[in-house]
C-alpha cells in the first residue's frame, strides 16, 4: 500500500503548496487554491478591525478583478445565484469607500479562520463561475438579430418614413413592437416571429400573441387598424404544419393571417400606404 | 470548461511573430482619459505597427482610478478580440491549467503577463524581472516604470527609440486614493 501513501502525500503537498500568501501592510492575502473556470484563484483577505477578525474579498468581485465576460440579460441570473450562495455560506456584505461592494466573513477567534476562508472563497467561485456561462443562445441572439436587420430594411425601403422601427404605444411601456406603419389617423402593428430552435420560435408566437392581446386595452385601440405578425420561415426553428396550435391562437390575436417571411410581398396588399 | 481562444489557433506563429518582432508605435504622451466599458478604469491607446508584417496593432494602458494598479496590452483586431499579449500590475493570480504542470505549480501570482499558448489556452508567467521581489515592486508601483518595462518585453518603441510616456491629468484627492498593499477597511462597519 506504499504506493497509495505515496499519492496521498503528494496530495497532501501539493494542495498544501499551492495555497500562498501575500503579507500587506496591514493584513494577509490569502491565494487559496480554489480556481475558477476561466482559471484565475481565489484570493480573500484578512485584517484586523479591533478584536474582530474580518475576512474579505477586497472588493474584487466589485472591481471584476477575476475578468469575468459581461454578457446582457445575465444579471438577474448571477444576483439569483450568488444570493443563493451568500445565504448557504452566510456571506455579508456591505459597501466601503469608494461605493463598492465587499463581501466578507467575521469572526473572534484564529482559529474560526479556516472555515471562514473556506466559505468565502467557495462563495468567490461560486459567483464567478456562475458569470462566465452565457445564459442565452449565441446562435439564436445573432440569427434574430440578423432577421431584425433584414425585416427592419424592407419595412423602410417598402414604407420609408411611415415605417417606425421598435416603436410602443405610451399607455403599454413595457411592450415594443418591432415595426409600426404610422399614418396620420391609423396605426399598423407588426410583430417579428423568428428563433434558431422550433421552442424559441413557439416562444415568440406566445409572446407576439400576447402583446397584440394587450392593445386591446390601449386607447389607440380605435386607430390600430392592423395587427400583422411576420413569420422566419427561414429559421432553423420554423417547420411547416408544426405550432399549429399556437398559431391558430395567433391568427385570433390578429386581423390577418400571419405572413412568412418568404412570401413577405403579401405586406404591400395588407398595408396600403 | 477550460478557457481556450479559438482565434489562436491556426494564427499562433503570426502572435508569436507579433510580440517579438520590432514594433513601432504613435504616441509620444498617452493620456488616460475616463473608460467607455467601465467607470472605474481610465484608459489611453497609441497605434501600432509590426515593421517585419506591416500588420497593424494597438498599446493600451489602463489604469484604475483610484489606485496605482494597472494594465498594459497589446491587441491585434486581425488575430482576436482579446489582448493577445498583457501585463496585470496586480489582481488574481491566474492557473496555468495544463496537465502536465504539477498542481502546485501551476499557480501565478501576480504580476504577470498573459498570452495565449499554441492551443489557445490562456498562460500567465513571469519574466525574470518579476521573479525578482524588489524589481517587482518598483514596476507595479508606478505605471511610468511599468510602460518601458512592457515596451522592452515585447520589442515595441517609439521611432526615436524611447517609450511613450503614460499621463494622468486627472489626479485623484489623496483621500480616495487606494493602495493595493493595504486591505482598507477603515470606516466600514462589519457585523
Amino acid at each position: 500500500m506504499d504506493v497509495f501513501e505515496n499519492i496521498s502525500d503528494i496530495i497532501k503537498s501539493s494542495f498544501c503548496n499551492i495555497t500562498q500568501f501575500k503579507l500587506k501592510k496591514n493584513g494577509l492575502e490569502v491565494i487559496t487554491p480554489y480556481s475558477t473556470i476561466n482559471n484565475k484563484f481565489v484570493s480573500v483577505f484578512i485584517a484586523y478591525q479591533g478584536d474582530k477578525i474580518v475576512i474579505t474579498d477586497n472588493a474584487w468581485l466589485s472591481l471584476n478583478y477575476y475578468e469575468t465576460p459581461i454578457y446582457d440579460d445575465a444579471g438577474v441570473i448571477i444576483k439569483k445565484v450568488s444570493d443563493a450562495f451568500a445565504e448557504s455560506y452566510r456571506i455579508k456584505n456591505t459597501i466601503n469607500s469608494n461605493g463598492l461592494i465587499l463581501y466578507y466573513k467575521s469572526c473572534k477567534r484564529i482559529e474560526e479562520i479556516p472555515s471562514m476562508v473556506f466559505d468565502l472563497a467557495n462563495f468567490i467561485v461560486g459567483v464567478v463561475n456562475s458569470s462566465c456561462i452565457q445564459y442565452k443562445d449565441e446562435k439564436d441572439e445573432k440569427d434574430t438579430q440578423l432577421f431584425r436587420t433584414k425585416a427592419n430594411t424592407f419595412f423602410v425601403e417598402k414604407f420609408g418614413e411611415y415605417a417606425h422601427i421598435r416603436e410602443g404605444l405610451d399607455d403599454i411601456p413595457s411592450v415594443r413592437f418591432n415595426t409600426i406603419i404610422k399614418k396620420a389617423t391609423s396605426l399598423t402593428l407588426v410583430s417579428y416571429i423568428t428563433g434558431s430552435t422550433h421552442i424559441i420560435l413557439e416562444n415568440d408566437i406566445r409572446k407576439t400573441a400576447v402583446n397584440f392581446e394587450l392593445t386591446e386595452k390601449s386607447r389607440y385601440r380605435s386607430v390600430i387598424i392592423d395587427k400583422i405578425s411576420l413569420i422566419n420561415d427561414e429559421s432553423d426553428g420554423y417547420r411547416e404544419g408544426k405550432s399549429a396550435t399556437y398559431l391558430d391562437y395567433l391568427r385570433g390575436k390578429m386581423t390577418k393571417p400571419p405572413v412568412l417571411w418568404s412570401e413577405r410581398d403579401k405586406l404591400m396588399e395588407y398595408i396600403r400606404i | 470548461m477550460k478557457r481556450i481562444n479559438p482565434d489562436i489557433i491556426g494564427k499562433y506563429e503570426l502572435m508569436t511573430e507579433l510580440i517579438t518582432s520590432v514594433k513601432i508605435t504613435n504616441e509620444k504622451t498617452m493620456l488616460l482619459v475616463p473608460s467607455k466599458s467601465r467607470s472605474d478604469w481610465k484608459d489611453s491607446s497609441s497605434a501600432t505597427i509590426c515593421k517585419s508584417n506591416n500588420q497593424e496593432l494597438e498599446l493600451y494602458v489602463k489604469k484604475k482610478v483610484h489606485s496605482e494598479s494597472y494594465r498594459i496590452f497589446l491587441k491585434c483586431s486581425s488575430i482576436t478580440h482579446e489582448p493577445f499579449i498583457k501585463f496585470d500590475s496586480d489582481g488574481a493570480s491566474h492557473r496555468n491549467h495544463i496537465d502536465d504542470i504539477p498542481l502546485d505549480k501551476q499557480l501565478v501570482t501576480t504580476p504577470h503577463f498573459n498570452t495565449f499558448n499554441k492551443d489557445g489556452l490562456s498562460i500567465a508567467y513571469k519574466n525574470e524581472d518579476l521573479e525578482n521581489e524588489q524589481n517587482a515592486k518598483h514596476i507595479v508601483g508606478d505605471v511610468n516604470i511599468g510602460m518601458p518595462f512592457f515596451c522592452t518585453h515585447v520589442n515595441c518603441v517609439l521611432e526615436s527609440g524611447s517609450y511613450p510616456h503614460v499621463e494622468d491629468k486627472v489626479q485623484e484627492l489623496e483621500f480616495f486614493k487606494e493602495d493595493s498593499e493595504i486591505i482598507n477597511i477603515d470606516d466600514i462597519i462589519f457585523e
